[in-house]
């Protein structure tokens, strides 16, 4: 049975052929390329192009312009927790203490190559635990060579909260990582009492951190 | 059928979209390489526990795609070539950096509480479904004979959109784990909460693709510019509202009972743009079969139910004799048309094949 060749299957003058050994026909060569691709790997280098360099380098060349003044203090997990942020700092990520935002369970904040993070959720371990842990992250997030903790050791808040810090000296840059664990007591209903961590990280390069120490030093210490 | 007679080649020297790919290629496998290798380190059981679920879980969506695509229209290696493309590439090599840039931008320039409240909304909706369309426009470089229909870019969209769903999927996974300390059964309740929205990027991505196909034209499908631009613009405005159900409603408690009736729509307008889609296939496979009817070797109920809708066909089996007997003909004839249509109308073996088995099956 023959069957006649609908537009199902012929009428392809105006596509490349896809079969063969890859001939192009002369009026379509472009320095030995298909003219007829040309509109869809442009499209694809543009998109990408835009989507994966253009973007990212705008946004490297805004400044971030959300200093904090004296007086802020940052809120974490709806006032859960709180602490004094270092005037002159810009906050980027997180919830200023008076506002209407909705809460938030991280904040970010920045001086020039240093970057300070918090974060807390719930946590039922040591802080001991939790410090391994943000460790932990911090080397393969960022292949920190041959991770060398310099020290550990305790650190307690202003109001009295005892916690755990760490440093660690990387090639380019420096980490202080610190982990705090608290209890808290159910409310009226009762049940168990939950461990709630909150983990800090700072870091940058080694004299950028050092220049900062009393700031930071007085953020983490003001957690409350 | 509408790919009839071809097949993707993978390796096309003079086509300048196969060496877009490999550019493509490159950078955005080894960014999510990078990524799942950090993840699978530190959280090692949700990012295997998401893999897995969400590899079985998008398994369900592929054999209802197959369904679908009733006539083998788009070829087995086009799709794996779509999904490969379109999970490993675009999600965490295109549209995460574009995602994380702009929200960035936005929170320096209208602050943070703005970016918190409207940064996904305003960013991923034109970022992610853009670039689940690269897929498609990939394919049309590469197999242009396969793309020659709005219905190839509504399963090519669909396959490349639901790619992108999935890596998306275990990217939430493993992140809402990071989020809690590592502790996985936060990131298992993500996992259950994210398998019960999956009517979003696939149909979203779906009805885009077919969408390109009616902006651009092709050989077997005239431009209709305002169809396919509001086909497109639809998946980027539901997408927005989707991400926008807490800033929308002013932060309700009721706005997580939105993602149901929105997920009815999503698929409504999938369904909508099958159905106006499918008829060219369907009106293709009758073409086909009109010489088969001619030489009694099927009749003409028999084409028409095997071209017709799912209803059509369940009327036609329903006043068969041997109900069983009917359905594996219609499916015969499937096979004959899918046959056919890769021999480019020429009598082959398989061709011959498929006919002989619609003379067994009738028995």
């Amino acid at each position: 049975m023959t069957h006649p060749r609908p537009d199902i299957v012929d009428d392809q003058s105006s596509v490349p052929s896809v079969r063969g050994d890859d001939v192009v026909p002369p009026d379509q060569r472009i320095a030995g390329f298909d003219r007829r691709t040309v509109w869809p790997a442009a499209v694809l280098v543009i998109v990408w192009a835009v989507w994966a360099h253009l973007m990212p380098w705008i946004d490297d060349r805004i400044a971030v312009d959300n200093p904090i003044v004296a007086g802020d203090v940052i809120e974490l997990g709806g006032g859960t927790f709180a602490f004094d942020p270092a005037v002159g700092w810009e906050l980027v990520d997180g919830v200023l203490a008076g506002g209407d935002q909705r809460s938030s369970l991280t904040a970010t904040l920045v001086s020039g190559a240093v970057t300070y993070k918090v974060r807390t959720a719930t946590w039922n371990g040591t802080d001991d635990e939790l410090l391994d842990h943000t460790l932990d992250v911090e080397t393969v997030d960022d292949r920190l060579l041959a991770r060398s903790e310099r020290e550990r050791g305790e650190v307690t808040s202003t109001n009295g909260a005892r916690g755990k810090v760490a440093f660690i000296e990387g090639h380019e840059r420096t980490v202080i990582a610190v982990s705090y664990v608290f209890s808290v007591s159910p409310g009226e209903e009762g049940g168990e009492a939950v461990g709630l961590g909150v983990a800090i990280t700072v870091s940058g390069p080694s004299p950028d951190v050092e220049d900062r120490v009393e700031d930071i030093n007085s953020m983490i210490r003001s957690i409350r | 059928m509408n790919g009839g007679g071809t097949q993707l080649r993978l390796f096309q020297p003079r086509n300048l979209a196969f060496w877009a790919a490999l550019l493509l290629l490159i950078p955005g496998l080894t960014v999510t390489y990078t990524r799942f290798r950090d993840a699978s380190e530190l959280y090692t059981e949700a990012f295997v526990d998401g893999v897995v679920w969400f590899s079985i879980y998008a398994l369900a969506f592929v054999w209802l795609f197959n369904r679908l695509d009733r006539f083998s229209s788009i070829p087995a290696r086009v799709k794996v070539a779509v999904v490969f493309v379109g999970g490993l590439v675009v999600t965490n090599g295109i549209a995460a950096p574009n995602n994380n840039a702009f929200r960035s931008i936005l929170a320096k320039t209208g602050g943070i509480e703005f970016a918190n409240e409207w940064g996904a909304g305003l960013t991923a909706p034109w970022s992610e479904e853009i670039a689940k369309l690269l897929p498609v426009v990939l394919m049309i470089g590469l197999a242009p004979r396969v793309m020659r229909s709005a219905f190839s870019g509504l399963i090519v969209g669909a396959f490349s959109g639901l790619a992108f769903q999935v890596l998306e999927d275990v990217a939430y996974t493993y992140q809402m784990t990071a989020q809690a300390f590592g502790q996985t059964d936060v990131g298992i309740n993500t996992l259950i909460l994210r398998s019960f929205l999956g009517l979003t990027h696939w149909p979203w991505a779906a009805v885009a693709g077919a969408g390109l196909i009616y902006l651009i034209g092709r050989p077997a499908e005239p431009p209709r510019r305002i169809l396919g631009g509001a086909m497109i613009l639809s998946s980027i405005l539901l997408h927005g509202i989707w991400d926008s159900t807490g800033v929308l409603t002013g932060g309700a408690s009721y706005a997580q009972l939105l993602y149901l009736p929105l997920s009815i729509i999503n698929l409504a307008i999938f369904v909508w743009a099958y159905r106006m889609t499918v008829a060219k296939e369907r009106g293709w496979a009758r073409a086909l079969l009109a010489p088969e009817v001619e030489q009694n070797l099927i009749s003409a109920a028999e084409a028409e139910a095997a071209v017709g809708s799912r209803r059509q066909r369940r009327r036609h089996l329903r006043a068969a004799g041997h109900r069983r007997r009917a359905r594996h003909v219609l499916e015969s004839i499937d096979d004959l048309v899918t046959a056919i249509s890769r021999a480019g109308g020429a009598d082959t073996s398989e061709v011959r094949q498929a006919r002989s088995e619609i003379v067994r099956l009738r028995g």
